[in-house]
């Protein structure tokens, strides 16, 4: 662990040097841990997101020897992994409620919630509007856009972190934006005609 | 900063930061995945050559569980799970043998019941290392080694689940890697779901009349270890008179080396005085009993008093060999126990933690020719992670034995 003395390797020198000190990796998991897991929770829910977030960094680990140095931070390529835990993860619930809808309704949240991927949020009404307007999002929509709003990465760093070109990363988010922008709208207009209607 | 996005960075926002628990437990898994590659590096390269070199060859025994993740996880596919933690040839150590088995044995007796009732689950998570084989268009076949993680449910009354995620894989080239995924091969990360018929999957079987218990006969078992044994083996074929013979689990394990068979092409033999034909018997006995209690019994849901016969029985066993403090797959330090498959040429190895009763690790490690590995190679390798009685489909927060 001498790297660490005296200086702060960036994430990319911690990797490179993993490959050959492997215990090096764990400041890796130190340093980025907590904004995974935060990330994950908000998709999955935290139940889901405890072992997604400790899968995300032994894959890491694994497969350490493909990382490309490209930036000196490794968020976007641990995010990436973390994207694809959770696509995987919502295409298994899928297949799991419809083969068995009884044990899945004990199991996990319903069907829609699940079918998004993100956790049931109870603490504001409009944190649940926010959740069910990003259904109306395609998946490539969604995972763009919410790498950028919780994940906080850039552009070029979603780019990397899903292997797209950056226009590509513009695009889905500009049209993930109106298409959100749109579905707050109605879900907001629905919700006051529900009140409405219940007073 | 516009309306939408703020207001979607505000749902974020509201879900908070882990908890101690769970960054523990992911540091955990990461400490013994580095752990496990250090402790293994120079073996796993060693065996690299071995996966290019792999054919398609059957394993002879697989306890039900390894057949149940192989099957599950790979298909159609050709599979024997396995391996990179390589061990050398080593002798039993006699004089101590017994004190791991009892000790677990007096444990088990303190350890909660892992026995849930008919509509309840039992939940056992996995690691496992596996060599999945792919049949590619145009011919040939690839190979990849995969270390794969299961969770699975079983219950008498209710459907029970598998799930199943692939958390790293190894080629033995990158051209490989490449055909893998061009003929559709699963990669990292890939989750494939087992549905169980709940009178599939009973929580304990044998190889008794009934094949699978039921909750009453599983609680009807007799609980002294002795008696254990004697019911156990009593389906086999042959004579068991020579069990009453057996001292008690102290005096039977310090004199192991009596009982260290050896194997030709028809018979094992080995004990100087006795009748190859009668050392045969007794071998193929032994190894059933050990299969029996280690593969049938120990890996399923048990009350406690049975767990702890169990490790008394497994004491009492002519050729069940202690080696000594060894690691599991994912790096947890504990007793090892071996026996030998000598017609198969494998070496079982049992991992558990004496002082808890928990079963860690098993291993299957090569120790003759004919499976096409070389001398020291493990064909199975697992670690059973966690195991919990559950009320429904969720993985357990608390109540872990591990």
């Amino acid at each position: 662990m001498e790297v660490l003395r005296g200086e702060r390797p960036s994430d990319a020198e911690l990797v490179l040097r993993s490959r050959a000190e492997p215990e090096l990796f764990s400041t890796l998991f130190d340093r980025h841990f907590a904004l995974v897991h935060r990330y994950l929770a908000a998709r999955v829910g935290r139940a889901e997101a405890d072992d997604l977030a400790a899968e995300t960094f032994t894959i890491a680990f694994a497969r350490r020897g493909d990382f490309r140095a490209e930036a000196p931070t490794a968020r976007p390529w641990l995010f990436g992994i973390a994207t694809n835990l959770v696509r995987n993860h919502q295409r298994s619930q899928a297949r799991s409620r419809l083969a068995d809808a009884r044990e899945a309704a004990q199991a996990v949240a319903p069907m829609e919630e699940a079918e998004l991927g993100i956790a049931r949020v109870d603490a504001t009404a409009d944190a649940r509007l926010v959740v069910q307007a990003l259904a109306a999002l395609d998946a490539d929509q969604r995972d763009a856009l919410l790498l950028f709003a919780w994940a906080d990465l850039s552009y070029e760093e979603i780019a990397r972190s899903l292997s797209i070109p950056i226009g590509t990363v513009r695009s889905r988010i500009a049209r993930g934006r109106e298409r959100l922008a749109r579905a707050l709208e109605r879900e907001s207009a629905e919700d006051e005609r529900t009140k409405e209607a219940k007073l | 900063m516009s309306s939408e996005l703020e207001r979607l960075q505000a749902v974020v926002v509201e879900v908070g930061y882990p908890g101690g628990e769970s960054w523990a437990r992911a540091r955990t898994a990461l400490t013994n995945a580095i752990a496990v590659e250090r402790d293994g590096d120079a073996r796993a390269r060693s065996a690299r050559p071995l996966i290019a070199r792999w054919r398609a060859t059957a394993v002879p025994r697989v306890g039900r569980r390894v057949l149940g993740l192989a099957g599950a996880t790979l298909g159609a596919t050709a599979v024997v799970l396995v391996v990179v933690l390589a061990s050398s040839g080593r002798d039993g150590t006699n004089v101590a043998a017994a004190d791991p088995l009892l000790v677990a044995a007096r444990a088990a007796l303190h350890q909660p019941s892992l026995f849930p009732r008919n509509n309840q689950y039992f939940y056992v998570r996995t690691e496992g290392r596996a060599l999945a084989g792919m049949s590619v268009r145009g011919g040939g076949s690839i190979t990849a080694g995969e270390t794969i993680i299961r969770d699975e449910w079983r219950s008498v009354e209710r459907p029970g689940l598998q799930r199943t995620r692939i958390v790293s894989e190894q080629f033995s080239s990158r051209a490989d890697a490449r055909r893998w995924r061009a003929n559709g091969g699963a990669g990292v990360g890939s989750t494939s779901t087992l549905h169980l018929g709940a009178t599939h999957y009973s929580l304990v079987s044998d190889n008794g009349p009934h094949g699978e218990l039921t909750r009453r006969e599983v609680l009807e078992l007799p609980t002294s270890p002795r008696a254990l044994l004697a019911r156990t083996v009593s389906f086999l074929p042959g004579s068991s008179a020579w069990l009453a013979t057996l001292g008690t689990p102290r005096s039977q394990l310090s004199s192991q080396s009596q009982y260290t068979y050896t194997y030709t092409s028809s018979s094992a033999s080995a004990s100087p005085g006795l009748n190859p034909a009668v050392q045969n018997d007794r071998y193929v006995y032994a190894y059933n009993a050990f299969t029996s209690i280690f593969n049938d019994f120990l890996q399923g849901a048990l009350p406690s008093r049975l767990r702890s016969a169990l490790y008394g029985a497994l004491a009492l066993i002519p050729g069940v060999q202690y080696v000594g403090t060894r690691r599991d797959l994912v790096g947890r330090r504990g007793a090892e126990i071996t026996f030998s498959d000598l017609e198969h040429h494998l070496r079982d190895e049992l991992i558990f933690n004496p002082h808890t009763s928990s079963l860690l690790g098993e291993r299957q490690v090569v120790v003759g020719p004919g499976l096409g590995f070389s001398r020291g190679t493990p064909i199975v390798n697992l670690a059973f992670l966690n195991e919990a009685v559950t009320n429904r489909l969720t993985i357990p927060r608390t109540g872990e034995v591990r």
